[in-house]
């Protein structure tokens, strides 16, 4: 078994000649390494933490903000092995077919290939992050209990699994739980503390010659430097770090690698989780426990129900993702009980054991160029620029949510089964009420036109032939899913395609 | 003597309970609420205080334009708020979405 090598324990200059090199050691970087074990080819993945965290390689992560207030650079992502899988909730929901398509009125959507090229990926991606067997949209028929009566229209009831978690049981962090199949594959070098502070490509900017690798010292400044020398390369690192570290690199392309098209960093995306957004009143009593918590199903998977709007809705009427929880029970007040008494009377139904639920949600926001990361003249420990956001959410985004909340009012009210309350209606409410998912996705947007992508469809660099990427920072667009489960997929997907191009 | 007086005592309270009542429901009505030239609608909501209270949150309109509008065939209000929604007639008060005839209703109701 090899142990995890510590990057400070080399000899300073260092050249070090894998077939492959990993950057990042989170579930992107620890799903291709182990996807390619067996694929006889000498693989390092490259983790700048050890396997606990370390206070002054995630100051690494530190950056200047402007726009929309947002979650810190350095507080919504972990530099350890198993990145920020660390911290995730487990949430898992396969993206839908609707994410991958060019839609009318959104600028800038559509993937390269459609969710069918993904499918073949998922069952292993399931199994990487343990969420059990492949239940989502058919778990209506497992669960004790009848799902919310929303009768038709463009609301669904749609389903969550989880990751593992049963009572205190965490959801798989990437790094504890794979470090063992890490340490057991021969032909994988797990290099710790080890930081890629340069991406060097061949004079004509053709491949990628060599990486630059410096460690920390003891007193968090620069330590030892090494090199790198990959046959092939994947930056796996992150949706901000992956895109910093192709701005940063820019000795030979003079605006960064991959940005001739001054792509880069641009379109950063999360999917907000605004709380309260809505109430929702069930005339006929409580929800089933299974929309208000993580429910186990006997001898099977974790599961949550969520609302969510339908493929032809989204169509029609142009509304984005969004996939919406019910929270906790809340007490009305004067005008709400007076709403729920009338809308029940008028209805000709009985209220009296009328239940009411704060919801909360997971939004997809539409793409956006100047929602995005630059480089700042300031530098970390180890010289590398850091990253400035610019964070940006249109009224558009807040619009499109409501649309769906009250179409789902209206089926309420057509199924005569319940009703709806919008909380929200300035921009000024909706940012007050905003939280983060912290899903950085977007900065490497994937397309087969190296015009609007910057990586092709095979998450290749354009222009550069031995250089992909790895991880949410290719999604063009997002969906409201949470990544992990998708990235996960996608990163079996790419270790496909470089198992005939490292043959 | 005292029981002839006590007797007559009952005899004329009663009366005046009677005429009280009698006079209360022709100012009232059946309702409980003061009688009114809408009558013919309001009569159609069950129980008027969360309707009023609902249709204060609304903008004011003038009780005869809501009731012309909800005089004409087929604003029944049960009838015409089960089918508000299947056809996407409703509107939102203060956030609440609900149908659009009963919202007009309510609007009547505080209007009044």
């Amino acid at each position: 078994m090899t142990a995890l090598l510590d990057a400070r324990t080399l000899p300073a200059r260092t050249i070090l000649t894998p077939d492959l090199a990993i950057i990042g050691g989170g579930p992107a970087g620890i799903s291709l390494a182990l996807a390619l074990a067996d694929s006889g080819h000498e693989i390092l993945l490259i983790e700048s933490g050890g396997t606990a965290f370390e206070a002054p390689t995630q100051s690494l992560y530190a950056g200047e903000q402007s726009g929309v207030a947002y979650t810190a650079l350095d507080g919504g992502r972990l530099r350890f092995l198993g990145g920020s899988s660390n911290h995730w909730g487990g949430w898992c929901r396969p993206l839908d077919a609707i994410d991958f398509t060019v839609r009318d009125g959104l600028a800038h959507s559509g993937w390269p290939f459609s969710q069918t090229a993904l499918q073949p990926y998922y069952a292993r991606a399931q199994e990487l992050v343990e969420a059990g067997p492949w239940i989502y949209d058919g778990a209506d028929k497992l669960v004790d209990g009848d799902v919310a009566g929303l009768g038709d229209g463009g609301v669904y009831t749609s389903w969550f699994q989880f990751s593992k978690t049963r009572g205190s049981v965490l959801p798989t962090h990437f790094g504890s739980r794979y470090e063992g199949d890490l340490k057991a594959a021969k032909k994988i070098k797990p290099l710790m503390h080890a930081n890629v502070t340069g991406i060097r490509l061949s004079k004509d900017g053709g491949r990628v010659d060599h990486l630059d690798i410096a460690t920390l010292n003891a007193a968090g400044g620069a330590d030892k430097h090494f090199t790198v020398k990959p046959r092939f390369c994947v930056l796996a690192c992150g949706g901000m770090e992956n895109a910093r570290l192709l701005l940063a690199s820019s000795d030979v392309m003079k605006n960064g690698i991959g940005n001739s098209h001054d792509l880069v960093g641009r379109f950063f995306a999360d999917n907000p989780i605004p709380r309260d957004t809505a109430t929702l009143v069930m005339f006929d009593g409580p929800l089933p426990g299974f929309y208000l918590n993580s429910s186990p199903v006997a001898d099977g998977p974790v599961l949550r129900a969520v609302f969510a709007p339908t493929a032809q809705f989204a169509r029609r009427t142009g509304v984005l993702g969004s996939l919406s929880t019910v929270e906790n029970p809340v007490a009305l007040d004067e005008l709400g009980k007076a709403a729920v008494v009338a809308t029940a009377q008028a209805l000709g139904v009985n209220a009296a054991n009328a239940k009411a639920y704060a919801l909360g949600c997971g939004l997809e926001l539409a793409p956006d160029p100047d929602r995005r990361l630059t480089l700042t003249g300031e530098r970390d420990a180890l010289g590398l620029p850091r990253l400035k956001l610019n964070m940006t959410l249109s009224d558009r985004d807040f619009d499109s949510y409501r649309a769906t909340m009250k179409e789902m009012g209206r089926q309420l009210l057509a199924a005569r089964t319940g009703m709806i309350r919008l909380n929200y209606s300035t921009r000024a409410q909706w940012l007050a009420a905003m939280d983060w998912g912290n899903h950085h996705l977007g900065t490497t947007r994937m397309s087969a036109d190296a015009r609007t992508g910057v990586v092709d469809a095979d998450c290749k660099v354009h222009g550069v032939g031995n250089l992909f990427v790895a991880g949410s920072s290719v999604f063009p667009t997002y969906g409201a899913s949470n990544p992990t489960l998708n990235l996960v997929a996608m990163t079996l997907r790419l270790a496909d395609h470089l198992k005939t191009v490292l043959a | 003597m005292t029981s002839k007086i006590l007797r007559r005592d009952f005899v004329m309270g009663l009366g005046g309970a009677v005429a009280v009542g009698l006079a209360a429901w022709s100012y009232f009505g059946p309702t409980g609420y003061p009688k009114t030239p809408f009558d013919d609608l309001l009569n159609q909501i069950i129980d008027r205080a969360p309707a009023i209270t609902l249709g204060k949150a609304m903008p004011k309109a003038s009780s005869t334009t809501l009731s012309e509008k909800l005089r004409q065939p087929g604003f029944a209000l049960r009838k015409r708020s089960r089918e508000d929604a299947a056809a996407g007639r409703v509107t939102e008060i203060k956030g609440w979405v609900v149908p659009e005839t009963l919202a007009l209703y309510a609007q009547l109701a505080a209007a009044v």
